[in-house]
C-alpha cells in the first residue's frame, strides 16, 4: 500500500494499473498492488509512472489469455483518467457518508462509473470495495458500463404506461437495442406526466412521438 | 448585504418589487422541467432574440410551473397598469406576433388564454395588475376567474409558483417571504410548535401523522445534535408535483426548514432530492447560496444567535429511499434498506441523533402557518385534514397539471371540474390515488373527498398526492400487474415476504393475463396480499399488494373475464 502511493501517476497510467489489478483474484490483490507498483516504480526511475511502463509490466508479467484481455480493456478505457477521482475525493472527503457524492461526481465527469474507478475510490478512501460495489449497484442511478454516445431514458411511470397506447416505449427499445451508438435505460417517473409517454434523450425530455422521430434520426 | 432588521427586509422587498413590477413590460416564461420538455427553452430564446432585435426593454423572467401543464409552454405578459395575459401552447413562430402586440400595447386575442386583473395571494393579499377598469383593453379575453381549471383551486402552497422567478430571492421576499422566519425567530420555540400542532398540519408524505407532534417529540428527545430532513424522494410513478414545486418556489421550503430548525433545535438540515431532478437540485442550491448571502441562513440568522446549515443530498434512484429509515441509510452513504422501528428517527435517526423527517410539502406549509396564524390555517380544509393539498393530475385526463385544492374537495370536482373530464370523451373507470402504494378506486367512489381519512376508509390513501385517472378502456388486471411489477423492481430485497411474495404475485398475474388463471388464483392472491401486508418490515412491503387488493375488490369482473 505504502509503495503504491509513493508513485506519481501520469495520464491514464493509474487507471490502467487498476485494470491490471482487476485480473488478480481479490484476496491477493493487496500483495500484488505493492509488488507490481514496485516494479513500475523501478521502471519509472524516480520519474512519473507512464502508460508505457504499465503496458511493459503487463507484457512481461501477465500470461495470456489475461494479457490480451487487459490490453483490450486498456483500449476501451477511452478518456477516463483516475486523476479526476483524486480531485473529487479531495472535494468531498473520505468518510462513508460522502461515498454517494463521490460516485455521483464520477458519473458526471466520466459519463459512467468504471469498475476501475470503484477500486481506486476504495484504495483512496479506505472504504472496502465490497461496500462501494454494494452501494454502486444498489442505486440504479449509477451506470457501471459505458453508455452509448447517445443515452435514452424511457419513463416507466403509470401515466406514461397508460398513455402509451401505441407502444412507443417498446418501439424505442427495439430501435435502441439494434443500434450500438445509443444506450437505453428504463427509469422511474420523471415527473413529466403531462408529456406522457416521456422519453429523455441526452438530458432533455421529449414527448413520445417527438422522441421516436428523434431516435430514428440518431439510430 | 446581510438582512438583520425589519427595515432591511422592507428594503429587500422593494428590490423584489422592482423586477416584479418593473415599470416596463414583464414577460414570464414557465421554465420547469415539464415546460422545457414541451419546448419552453426554444420559446425563451426566441423571446430573447426578438426583444434584442427590436431593441425592446422588458423584464424577461424564467418562472416555474404555473400548473397549466396541459398547455405548456406558457407565456405571461404583464404590461404596467394592464391585466396580465396568459398565453398557452406558445410556439416559436408565435413570438413575432406576441412582441408586435407588446409594442402596440395590445393583446393577441386569438392566442390569449386568459387575463388576470388581480390575484389573491395567500400571504400578501390582493395583487392588482389592472389599475382601473377601463384601462387595458383586454375585456375580450376571458377572465382567469372563469377558467374552471383555476377557479376550483385554492393556492396556498403554490402561491408563488409560476409568478416569481425562483432564482431571485428578492422576488420571494417581495411576496412576504422570510417574514414568517423573522416572526418565528422572535417567538419561543415551544410556541412555534404549539402553532403547528394547533393548525392541525399533518405530514404530507402519505401517512398523515401530525407534524407538530413529531416536532415536539424531536425537540424533547435528548441528543448533542439534531437533524432535519426534507424528503423529496418522490419515486412513485405518476407524481411530479414535488419536483415542479421545488423548481418553482424553492425558498418557501427553505424558509420552512429554517423555522423548523429553530423550533426543534436542529442546526443541520439535509434535503434529499431524487437523482434526476437536476433543475430542482440546481435551483435549490442557488436558493441556499442566496439565502446564506443575505444572512437568512448560515451563522447568526437575521442577526440572532441562531445558526443553521442546509445541505443537499442527491439520491440514487430507488423508490424505497422514500421510507424514512432507508432515506437515513442513504444519507449515511449506505444502501437504502429500511430498518426496524422503534427506535423512531425522532429518537435515534441520522448518525444516531434525533432526526425530524418531513416531506417537502409539509415544510412548505410551515411559513404559511407562522405568517397567517393557526386559526387562519385551520379554517381551510375538512374536519380532520387541515389546509390544502397539492395534487399531480395525470393519466387519461383532458387537463393534466399540478393543482392545489383545499382538503375536503371531492374527487369528482378534481376530475371533472379541474381536470375537465376524461380525454377523448370516454368514461371514467378508475382513479389511482397516492401513487402505486395507494389503491385504485372505481368511478362510483368519486364522491370521496381529498382528505386522509376519507380515502383511507375506502382502502386507498392520499399518499403524497398523485392522481392517475384511468378511462373505461383500461384493463385493471394489466394495471395491477404493471404496479406489482414496479414493486418487484423496487423491493430492496431485505425481507422475504416483500422480495419473494410480491414476485410470486406478479408471476400469478402473468398467468392470469395469459389465460391460464383459475378462480382459486384469485383467492390465493387475496391470501398472499394479506400475508405480505402483515409480515413485511417496511411501508414498501406493506403497501405493495394494495394495487392487487383494491383492484380485486373493486374490479373483480376484469379478473373474472380472464378466467372465464
Amino acid at each position: 500500500m505504502s509503495e503504491a502511493t509513493a508513485i506519481t501517476w501520469s495520464g491514464k497510467s493509474e487507471a490502467m494499473f487498476e485494470i491490471m489489478l482487476g485480473e488478480v483474484p481479490e484476496a491477493m490483490r493487496g500483495v500484488f498492488r505493492g509488488k507490481l507498483s514496485a516494479v513500475i516504480a523501478q521502471k519509472a526511475q524516480g520519474g512519473p509512472a507512464l502508460e508505457e511502463h504499465v503496458k511493459a509490466v503487463v507484457a512481461e508479467i501477465v500470461p495470456d489469455p489475461f494479457k490480451t484481455a487487459i490490453l483490450k480493456k486498456f483500449k476501451e478505457l477511452g478518456d477516463f483518467d483516475i486523476k479526476v477521482i483524486d480531485e473529487i475525493i479531495k472535494k468531498h472527503g473520505t468518510s462513508q457518508d460522502k461515498l454517494m457524492y463521490i460516485l455521483h461526481d464520477i458519473q458526471d465527469e466520466v459519463g459512467y462509473v468504471p469498475v476501475e474507478a470503484l477500486r481506486a475510490v476504495s484504495n483512496k478512501t479506505g472504504i472496502s470495495l465490497s461496500t462501494i460495489y454494494n452501494v454502486a449497484t444498489f442505486y440504479k442511478t449509477f451506470r457501471l458500463t459505458r453508455p452509448g454516445s447517445h443515452h435514452v431514458k424511457v419513463c416507466c411511470g403509470t401515466a406514461c404506461h397508460l398513455n402509451d397506447k401505441n407502444g412507443i416505449a417498446r418501439q424505442i427499445e427495439e430501435k435502441v437495442t439494434a443500434s450500438p451508438a445509443v444506450s437505453m435505460e428504463k427509469t422511474l417517473c420523471m415527473g413529466c406526466c403531462d408529456c406522457s409517454p416521456a422519453v429523455e434523450i441526452d438530458g432533455r425530455i421529449y414527448t413520445g412521438d417527438e422522441a421516436k422521430a428523434k431516435i430514428e434520426a440518431l439510430a | 448585504m446581510k438582512i438583520q432588521t425589519a427595515e432591511d427586509l422592507v428594503k429587500a422587498k422593494e428590490q423584489g418589487n422592482k423586477t416584479l413590477f418593473p415599470g416596463t413590460v414583464r414577460i414570464n416564461v414557465g421554465m420547469s422541467t415539464c415546460c422545457i420538455a414541451k419546448g419552453a427553452d426554444v420559446v425563451l430564446s426566441a423571446l430573447e432574440y426578438g426583444l434584442k432585435s427590436r431593441n425592446m426593454n422588458a423584464e424577461l423572467a424564467k418562472v416555474g410551473c404555473t400548473g397549466l401543464c396541459h398547455m405548456e409552454p406558457t407565456v405571461e405578459i404583464q404590461q404596467p397598469g394592464k391585466s396580465k395575459i396568459i398565453y398557452g401552447n406558445v410556439k416559436e413562430q408565435d413570438i413575432h406576433r406576441l412582441l408586435d402586440a407588446v409594442a402596440a400595447g395590445s393583446v393577441v386575442e386569438d392566442m390569449a388564454f386568459a387575463r388576470v386583473d388581480s390575484e389573491d395571494h395567500a400571504l400578501v393579499g390582493e395583487i392588482k395588475y389592472q389599475y382601473s377598469a377601463d384601462e387595458g383593453g383586454c375585456a375580450s379575453v376571458r377572465s382567469v376567474n372563469d377558467i374552471e381549471f383555476l377557479k376550483a383551486q385554492r393556492k396556498v402552497i403554490l402561491r408563488n409558483a409560476g409568478s416569481i422567478n425562483p432564482e431571485n430571492i428578492y422576488e420571494y421576499i417581495a411576496r412576504d417571504g422570510y417574514a414568517a422566519l423573522a416572526r418565528a425567530l422572535a417567538m419561543k420555540p415551544e410556541a412555534i410548535i404549539k402553532d403547528i400542532i394547533d393548525a392541525g398540519l399533518r405530514g404530507r408524505g402519505g401517512g398523515g401523522f401530525p407534524a407538530g407532534l413529531k416536532w415536539k417529540a424531536c425537540r424533547e428527545s435528548a441528543g448533542p445534535e439534531k437533524y432535519l430532513i426534507c424528503n423529496v424522494s418522490e419515486g412513485e410513478p405518476g407524481i411530479g408535483m414535488h419536483r415542479s414545486y421545488l423548481e418553482s418556489d424553492p425558498h418557501s421550503v427553505l424558509e420552512g426548514l429554517i423555522i423548523g430548525g429553530f423550533a426543534i433545535g436542529a442546526s443541520t438540515a439535509y434535503v434529499y432530492i431524487r437523482d434526476n431532478y437536476r433543475i430542482a437540485l440546481k435551483r435549490f442550491q442557488k436558493a441556499i447560496a442566496d439565502a446564506t448571502e443575505l444572512g437568512l441562513l448560515g451563522d447568526n440568522i437575521l442577526g440572532t444567535s441562531f445558526s443553521m446549515a442546509v445541505k443537499v443530498k442527491e439520491g440514487g434512484g430507488r423508490f424505497v429511499c422514500g421510507e424514512e429509515t432507508a432515506l437515513i441509510a442513504c444519507i449515511e452513504g449506505r444502501i437504502g434498506e429500511p430498518c426496524q422501528r422503534p427506535p423512531f428517527p425522532v429518537e435515534k435517526g441520522l448518525f444516531s441523533r434525533p432526526t425530524c423527517i418531513n416531506n417537502v410539502e409539509t415544510w412548505a406549509n410551515v411559513p404559511v402557518i407562522i405568517a397567517k396564524g393557526s386559526a387562519w390555517y385551520k379554517k381551510i380544509g375538512s374536519d380532520k385534514s387541515k389546509g390544502t393539498k397539492v395534487l399531480s393530475l395525470s393519466g387519461n385526463i383532458t387537463r393534466a397539471g399540478m393543482i392545489e385544492v383545499a382538503m375536503g374537495t371531492s374527487l369528482k370536482d378534481v376530475v371533472h371540474t379541474i381536470g375537465g373530464g376524461i380525454d377523448g370523451g370516454k368514461k371514467l373507470k378508475s382513479i389511482q390515488t397516492g401513487g402505486p402504494s395507494g389503491g385504485v378506486i372505481p368511478a362510483s367512489l368519486e364522491t370521496l373527498t381529498v382528505d386522509y381519512d376519507s380515502l383511507k376508509s375506502a382502502g386507498t390513501m392520499l399518499g403524497s398526492g398523485g392522481m392517475v385517472i384511468m378511462d373505461e378502456t383500461t384493463d385493471m388486471v394489466k394495471i395491477a400487474r404493471y404496479l406489482t411489477d414496479f414493486f418487484v423492481q423496487e423491493s430492496c430485497g431485505k425481507c422475504v415476504p416483500c422480495r419473494e411474495g410480491v414476485c410470486r404475485m406478479c408471476a400469478m398475474l402473468d398467468e392470469i393475463i395469459a389465460g391460464r388463471g383459475t378462480a382459486h388464483d384469485l383467492s390465493l392472491l387475496q391470501d398472499m396480499s394479506e400475508t405480505i401486508i402483515s409480515a413485511s418490515a417496511c411501508a414498501l412491503g406493506k403497501t405493495a399488494p394494495i394495487p392487487v387488493l383494491s383492484s380485486l375488490k373493486h374490479f373483480r369482473d376484469d379478473y373474472v373475464a380472464y378466467i372465464k
